[in-house]
């Protein structure tokens, strides 16, 4: 093995814990040997290269529940657009993707709208870059993974007491729409948004209110509700976790918008093939 | 992916796979005191730490931690050691949060209550619906197509048994869940509640999907249990020591 590359490998394995002094998110002074911080409640087990959510973010200029119901009221929107196209597609019958089209158009706009209205700072998130060299890719490569055989154990299960797996390209196939607009339609439109509003928008300002851990399971439960079917509130609560740790880890939605879209274009490219 | 490239190769050259030693990650050193910075070799600051008198009393300002035991600064949110938020509640309040949080219990029965009764009514046609195909075979084919679709009588048979069990399962899994949120609830009462509003949200915009008419059913009873559940997350942030209404410092 190349010198370099083993270096590496054990700088990710045998780090020697980092020494802060400040915190890397509040710059609040820690105590010594802290594995937390005692003012945010962050972990100093992955601390940031950068601070990007650093001391004068921590207090913004909002109440606590000023910054909950802005993050409820964004997923309440995300939820009603679900509920409106469920109720049109209940009235016409509509199994095309033009309602995929709308529901990802409709959300889209709102989140954006939502965002530049409500005084929630995401812009540390968005200007870091989140990649760090061999680490992060071999962390995403791992956690993908861990995802498939989760999920193809999950969906074993469900398979044996009678759940089937839904269909995301029935309708596109249907309506002979190209096999390129289900990839923009169902990867890259919600890796991007669902990841600036969950990881990004929902996240940062429960991260205000709560403790990390708070935040990150609520963000997941919120993510795994949203897709409105009871059968996998459970699977995607895990990849919400997942999505959460890697916004956490690397201070950047970047690196989860990658495996979000990664992750779902496997799911679609399996369908193909399978 | 174009800005990966060099940073690939330069992170797999020998002298670039650094570590993050304590000179690197070193940065001013900040007085606890005062939170000034001042430099990292003398630990010392104008305002006189370590030797100022709010130093000889460091033994008072210190508490323990509720989960892991380990002394604390006492202004600390949080545990450094284990994370977790370091704020006692007093009775009062506890009893409060158990208030709120039974609400979420109330959920998860009334779940159960409306599971069964819908799971009985859907029993009731299923069994009319089997009698009126107990004069067709197996393989005959059901000649009004559903969904746009034909099946076999055989198949029919097996779709309404199975839609049986899953307005049973639905609603016994939601239940589940609720009662798991309540469990959850009087551990972590802010990310319970918070969860149970938005599972009970979700199942209201899924019914009325299903069938638009119960947006109006028991519409007294779902402003209720919402109205409860922010009320109890608006507690479990009064107990956090933080006031909802008001700026915090």
């Amino acid at each position: 093995m190349h010198n370099g590359m083993k270096n590496n490998l054990d700088s990710l394995y045998f780090q020697e814990h980092p020494f802060f002094e400040k915190c890397p998110h509040c710059d609040a002074a820690l105590m010594e040997n802290a594995k937390y911080c005692g003012q945010c409640g962050n972990s100093m087990n992955h601390p940031a290269e950068t601070s990007p959510l650093n001391g004068s973010d921590m207090h913004t200029q909002k109440t606590p529940w000023q910054l909950i119901s802005r993050a409820i009221g964004l997923w309440v929107v995300l939820l009603s657009i679900n509920g409106v196209l469920g109720l049109i597609g209940h009235a016409i019958d509509l199994s095309s993707p033009y309602y995929d089209l709308g529901a990802e158009i409709l959300s889209a706009f709102l989140i954006l709208a939502v965002f530049s209205d409500s005084g929630i700072v995401i812009t540390p998130l968005i200007r870091n870059w989140g990649f760090k060299g061999l680490g992060s890719f071999i962390g995403i490569i791992a956690g993908l993974l861990f995802m498939y055989i989760f999920m193809w154990l999950y969906f074993k299960l469900a398979l044996s007491i009678g759940i089937e797996q839904i269909s995301y390209l029935s309708d596109f196939k249907k309506h002979h729409w190209p096999l390129w607009s289900a990839f923009v339609l169902l990867c890259l439109f919600p890796g991007i948004f669902e990841e600036l509003a969950f990881r990004g928008f929902i996240m940062t300002s429960l991260e205000k209110v709560g403790s990390p851990r708070e935040a990150l399971v609520i963000q997941a439960a919120m993510f795994s509700i949203l897709h409105m079917l009871p059968t996998i509130f459970i699977s995607h609560f895990v990849m919400g976790m997942v999505l959460g740790v890697i916004r956490q880890r690397s201070r950047s939605l970047y690196p989860g918008m990658f495996f979000h879209i990664a992750w779902n274009a496997i799911v679609l490219l399996e369908e193909i093939w399978i | 992916l174009a800005r990966v490239g060099p940073r690939w190769t330069a992170a797999t050259q020998p002298t670039a796979a650094k570590q993050i030693t304590r000179q690197e990650a070193a940065m001013p050193w900040t007085c606890p005191d005062c939170k000034s910075n001042n430099s990292d070799e003398l630990k010392q600051c104008f305002c006189g730490y370590p030797n100022s008198e709010k130093n000889d009393t460091t033994e008072k300002s210190l508490k323990t931690c509720p989960s892991c035991h380990e002394q604390m600064p006492a202004e600390d949110k949080f545990c450094s050691f284990c994370g977790k938020t370091a704020v006692v509640l007093t009775e009062k309040e506890k009893k409060k949060i158990r208030k709120a949080s039974k609400w979420i219990l109330a959920i998860s029965i009334m779940f159960i209550f409306f599971g069964t009764i819908l799971g009985f009514v859907q029993k009731s046609t299923a069994d009319k619906a089997i009698r009126n195909l107990a004069q067709y075979e197996e393989s005959d084919i059901w000649e009004t197509p559903i969904n746009g679709k034909k099946y076999t009588v055989g198949e029919l048979r097996a779709q309404i048994d199975r839609e049986v069990i899953l307005v049973f399962g639905t609603n016994y899994f939601l239940a589940a869940i609720m009662f798991g949120l309540y469990l959850y609830s009087r551990k972590a009462p802010f990310p319970a509640m918070v969860t149970a509003l938005c599972v009970y949200l979700a199942v209201i915009v899924l019914n009325s999907i299903i069938d638009p008419a119960t947006i109006i059913q028991g519409i007294i009873i779902k402003i209720i249990f919402i109205s409860a559940l922010i009320a109890g997350i608006k507690t479990s942030l009064v107990a956090r020591g933080l006031t909802p209404t008001q700026l915090n410092a």
